[in-house]
């Protein structure tokens, strides 16, 4: 009997452990070789060395090529991030000295390790959680700032990749719409907040531009003298001005103290979609749809230059006290920048797909951004290095603003306000204006935005005909809104 | 042998030397020859000779017999050794690398900043160091730098505008003198002089003279080379977005301008009605159906209403009937039966009265029927002599024939009665109608005399004018023979016509009599009632200041015209100057001046103004004196006292 009993249960046992064995084969058999490798492991190595094959090869030789130089020279390797991203130009032309049935093999199983230790820290990263402790060393190497220098990537673009990923966000509350401002009897096109920080003007395609104060939203004012939609408003901080550009290809200068137009600047061909006031000199900058940027002496109202070179209207228009003193962008999806002093063009990013609907300028750092229907792209200054790729607003993206907590918010055709953390490139908050009633759900649109000179409230001039203002919760905490933020490791190009 | 390549490295590019590609385009496409053709047949050679290179012209000149472009010893061609090369120089950066942006930066661009290379389409870490905003001196040296260069700019733009920089006004460049000796000289060359001076200066520009040329749109910039485009090439669309593109033609259902033939279904699609299910509220029905039935129940309550109403109605006209028909068989009864008067018991006075005044109860008497509609029938009505016929037929009811009633009619005991007194009723009825056709006869008798017999109301009728006819209302016809009918007292009124004398065709003299002359002229405004001609109260209670005298009596009437004397003054003043000889005073003033006191305002004058206009006047004219006879006695300048006039003068 105990023989039997014996037998049977080493029978049940074997059993059991067949089954174990058939369930878990891929992790219990650990030395058996192919059939027991997780599917997907093999499947993320194979898209790895092949993306990597595809948008890096040039790259990777470059690499290749560095690495071998560097082992005959015996130097040391340097890795820093942006740095060695600036040193390996494009490769495309070069004539290879190796044979090209090498190439496959020019991303190492090495370089493919360490993409997958990356994307193991971005899963977790992602999941906000460690689970293996291979992973647990894995991030605290990647995110520990201090052995970022010492993670060993023979690849430049994987360790670019990286290093962007060390830009974390920080944690913005959501805003919220508190305050919506009725009055215009179109579609309010243009909005400028008063330096002084007390009233802000909008202007519409009702030919009015009104005055409302900032902090009880009452309406002060409405000019009239337009005979076309208001597209462009700018506020002098060093003059008693505002200026206010129109569709009826005007360009006008108000005095504030008398609420009159004192001056007009004629010369534009057709509707003016833009106006900037320089910073520090006294000029005024506008541009539209006759693809001419016009720099105008403010008091003498003679033309200085008539910047051509885009090709199609521009769209927006930024100054800056230092070169380049004009930024614009363009629906011929180009960016220009504008040397000032010789009266011609700097640079021209061609990054953009689609044209260039806003532009707006970081009020911190010597950057900008750009906003076009396809991405919104941020720029270095002064030579409009290429520097992140926001991607996630999938419209046309008619404004953009930047204020001094780095917080930018896109403002699309479909009435989406989506909010960014600047440096990061990271959407923390995603909200859709709601129409006036009355108004047909096609009519929510941000026409433009602006931030009143504190940053703290958003004004955005809409489709419905609508002002509306923004504010950050203050009931929201990270608990409340934690961050969901998952950094794109793998290289990519824009 | 130690040379400088040995400590060198190795060079890691290798440099291909690229020919010129203009250099291979310009060999000769004949095989070279070494040969020149001899000169006469030098375009007859087979293979054709073609000079292109520098020995085919053998130190020589050009060809002229071939036709060709020919550059002998290089002159004259472009592009070679004068500087301009299509070839780019190959920089490298500090690595090695070759640079090249270089192809993109020639020409115009060398200053731009070109983004060629692949680092500008990857992400950055970010550098906080690369990010700082630039300092408050550079933009300080940026700012005076851009100011120095744009004032040039503006102050060349608005020099027209301004007034100091007008032609001619000092800082215009001098005239320049220059002499000019003709070479061919002579008595007719120049006038016969030598010589002449030529002045040369600028030719003054109107400073506002608007500008000649519009503004133009800027070109846009020469677009070689062109930016290196930095971003994939578009994507190609997929059907899906093709389809998303597709906006279906406008298919209208009023119009069709080009005469497309459209199917009905696109009309249909396009028309969008069919599109949409329609969804109706239940309670739209539900109210439809509440509305009907309560429409219903409205109805045939007042249809029953209607109904008992009718019944009502009905009933109590047959009471009124029958009780009708009793009192008339009663009064019947009381009638004829004087002999039998215990037959029916007499009723009341009054209701006998009425009947017999009002209606003939006879035909309803002698008709046993109950009511029925044909009794009221016309025809029924014309069987039967109606009392109701004429006015005369009343008289003409004989007691006879409303003796017999019907109970007499029913009776056959009678009947031999009753034809004797129908008989007799015949008799008088006949006697009646002789009497009236006589009487007609004598009145159409006396018609055609034309005595004073009244005419009858036909005869009247037609002898009538059409405007009685109009103003009575009456019809006018038509003659039936197409004469058209005239009022004729609209004949023979004013002096127009034949019988004026016909005046000239331009006299105008359509308004020239008053229009109511023959009615007297105050017909047509006259004030209503007693008091609205008294005009009494209009007369003026104040007369002319100064015509007291002649306005002596209010009420009275004035005899004369109204007089005003003359201002007192002049005529007290001996001065010998009277007005008539110095209507502007200024005689009167000069004196007033000299004596340093005006007598104007003596008291004669004073007490002659009464009027209340007056009184401000001579108080002010108080006050000067007052202040005169101050400045008198005290010498010096005193304050002047303003008081109220008012007070002061009374």
């Amino acid at each position: 009997m105990v023989s039997n009993d014996s037998d049977t249960l080493r029978s049940l046992a074997l059993e059991n452990m067949k089954r174990t064995v058939a369930f878990f084969g891929g992790h219990a058999s650990d030395g058996k070789g192919d059939e027991g490798e997780d599917e997907d492991a093999k499947m993320l190595k194979l898209k790895v060395k092949y993306n990597l094959n595809f948008h890096q090869s040039n790259v990777a030789m470059a690499a290749m090529r560095e690495h071998d130089r560097r082992s005959k020279s015996r130097k040391q390797v340097r890795a820093t991030s942006g740095k060695q991203d600036d040193e390996h130009p494009s490769a495309k032309k070069l004539k290879t000295e190796e044979p090209t049935d090498e190439e496959p093999s020019l991303i190492d199983d090495k370089t493919i390790e360490q993409i997958e230790t990356a994307s193991l820290a971005k899963d977790l990263v992602a999941g906000g959680s460690a689970k293996s402790s291979a992973g647990n060393t894995a991030l605290t190497v990647l995110t520990n700032p201090k052995n970022f220098g010492r993670v060993k990537t023979e690849n430049p673009g994987v360790t670019n990749a990286l290093a962007i990923a060390q830009d974390r966000p920080d944690w913005h509350p959501p805003w919220k719409l508190y305050r919506v401002l009725m009055g215009h009897l179109g579609w309010v096109r243009s909005v400028a907040v008063d330096p002084a920080n007390e009233w802000f003007c909008t202007g519409a395609a009702d030919r009015t531009i009104k005055i409302w104060d900032l902090a009880s939203g009452k309406l002060k004012l409405t000019l009239t003298g337009h005979i076309g939609a208001v597209r462009g408003l700018a506020i002098s901080d060093r003059h008693p001005y505002m200026f206010s550009a129109g569709d009826d290809k005007q360009v006008k200068c108000w005095d504030l103290e008398y609420n009159k137009v004192i001056r007009n600047y004629h010369g534009h061909l057709s509707g003016v979609y833009a106006a900037e006031v320089h910073p520090s000199l006294d000029l005024l900058v506008t541009g539209g749809r006759d693809a001419t940027i016009r720099v105008w002496d403010m008091r003498t109202k003679a033309q200085v230059f008539a910047l051509g070179g885009h090709r199609h209207t521009i769209n927006s228009i930024q100054t800056q006290k230092v070169d380049p003193q004009i930024i614009s962008g363009s629906a011929d999806s180009m960016i220009r920048l504008w040397d000032l002093a010789a009266g011609k063009s700097m640079s021209t990013l061609t990054n953009h797909k689609k044209g260039v609907r806003a532009v707006a300028c970081n009020p911190r750092e010597f950057s900008f951004a750009s906003a076009s229907a396809d991405n919104i792209k941020t720029w270095r200054l002064p030579e409009g290095v290429f520097m992140r790729n926001l991607s996630g607003h999938n419209v046309i993206v008619n404004s953009l603003s930047v204020n001094d907590d780095g917080v930018m918010v896109s403002g699309g055709d479909d009435g989406t306000l989506a909010f960014w953390d600047y440096q990061s490139a990271h959407e923390f908050y995603r909200t859709q204006t709601q129409v006036q009633p009355g108004s047909l759900d096609c009519e929510a649109g941000i026409f433009g935005s602006a931030f009143d000179m504190t940053g703290t409230r958003l004004i955005t001039v809409e489709t419905d005909k609508t002002v509306k203002m923004w504010k950050e919760d203050n009931q929201a905490t990270p608990e409340t809104h934690p961050l969901s933020w998952k950094p794109n490791i793998l290289p990519q190009r824009y | 042998m130690t040379s400088i390549s040995n400590f060198l490295p190795v060079p890691r590019q290798v440099e291909e030397v690229v020919e010129d590609a203009s250099d291979e385009e310009e060999k000769p496409v004949a095989p070279k020859s070494s040969k020149i053709p001899p000169y006469p047949r030098r375009n007859q050679a087979r293979p054709r000779f073609i000079p292109r290179n520098l020995e085919d012209f053998d130190d020589g000149g050009a060809y002229p017999e071939i036709g060709i472009n020919q550059f002998p010893l290089d002159m004259g061609r472009k592009g070679r050794g004068t500087g301009v090369s299509k070839t780019v120089a190959m920089r490298v950066d500090e690595e090695g690398n070759v640079d090249y942006a270089a192809v993109v930066k020639q020409g115009e661009k060398s200053s731009e900043i070109v983004h060629s290379a692949h680092s500008a389409v990857v992400e950055k870490a970010r550098d906080e160091k690369l990010l700082q905003r630039p300092g408050e001196e550079l933009e300080q040296e940026t700012a005076d730098r851009t100011k120095s260069a744009l004032e040039k700019i503006v102050q060349g733009k608005i020099a027209a505008a301004q007034p100091n920089n007008f032609r001619g006004s000092g800082n215009t460049p001098k005239p320049t003198y220059v002499k000019y000796t003709p070479a061919n000289g002579g008595a007719s060359h120049n006038s016969g002089s030598s010589q002449r001076i030529i002045r040369m200066m600028e030719a003054p520009v109107d400073p506002l003279e608007p500008p000649k040329f519009h503004q133009k749109k800027v070109p846009p910039a020469p677009p070689s080379p062109p930016a290196p485009v930095m971003h994939s090439p578009p994507r190609k669309l997929t059907a899906e977005d093709n389809k998303n593109w597709k906006i279906p033609p406008c298919v209208s259902n009023w119009k069709n301008n080009k005469g497309y033939t459209i199917p009905l279904d696109k009309r249909l699609a396009a028309d969008g009605r069919g599109l949409q299910d329609l969804r109706i509220n239940d309670n739209f029905a539900k109210l439809a159906e509440s509305l009907y039935t309560a429409e219903r129940t409205a109805r045939d309550m007042v249809e029953e209403r209607a109904q008992m109403q009718k019944h009502i109605n009905m009933k109590e006209k047959d009471k009124k009937e029958q009780e009708l028909r009793d009192l008339a068989a009663r009064a019947r009864a009381e009638r004829s039966g004087i002999a039998r008067p215990s037959v029916n018991p007499p009723p009341p006075d009054n209701v006998t009265e009425s009947f017999v005044g009002d209606s003939p109860p006879i035909e309803r008497g002698r008709d046993h029927n109950p009511r029925s509609p044909e009794r009221d029938s016309p025809s029924r009505r014309n069987r039967s002599p109606s009392p109701l016929r004429g006015p005369s037929s009343r008289g003409d009811r004989s007691p006879e024939r409303r003796r017999p009633s019907h109970r007499d009619d029913r009776s056959p005991v009678r009947s031999s009665r009753d034809d004797f007194e129908r008989r007799k009723r015949d008799e008088i009825r006949e006697e009646r109608r002789r009497e009236r056709e006589r009487e007609m006869r004598l009145k159409e008798r006396a018609g055609e005399d034309g005595a004073a017999v009244k005419k009858s109301k036909l005869s009247r009728d037609k002898d009538r004018d059409v405007t009685e006819r109009l103003a009575l209302g009456q019809k006018v016809a038509a003659s039936g023979n197409g004469e058209v009918m005239y009022d004729q007292r609209l004949f023979n009124q004013g002096k127009g016509g034949m019988d004026s004398g016909l005046a000239a065709e331009d006299s105008y003299n359509l308004y020239d009599k008053p229009l109511f002359s023959a009615k007297g002229d105050n017909f047509m405004y006259r004030p209503r009632g007693e008091d609205a001609t008294n005009t009494a109260r209009f007369k003026a209670d104040k007369g002319f200041e100064g015509a007291e005298e002649t306005f002596a009596s209010r009420s009275g009437k004035r005899e004369k015209p109204v007089e005003f004397e003359r201002d007192a003054e002049t005529s007290i003043k001996g001065q010998g100057t009277t007005a008539e000889d110095d209507p502007f005073g200024v005689g009167k003033f000069l004196s007033d001046a000299k004596k340093g006191r005006s007598e104007r305002m003596d008291d004669s004058l004073s007490q002659k103004r009464k009027g209340s206009m007056m009184g401000g006047a001579s108080s002010a004219s108080a006050l000067q004196e007052e202040y005169r006879e101050r400045g008198k006695s005290g010498g010096g300048r005193t304050k002047i006292e303003f008081r109220s006039g008012g007070k002061q003068s009374q």
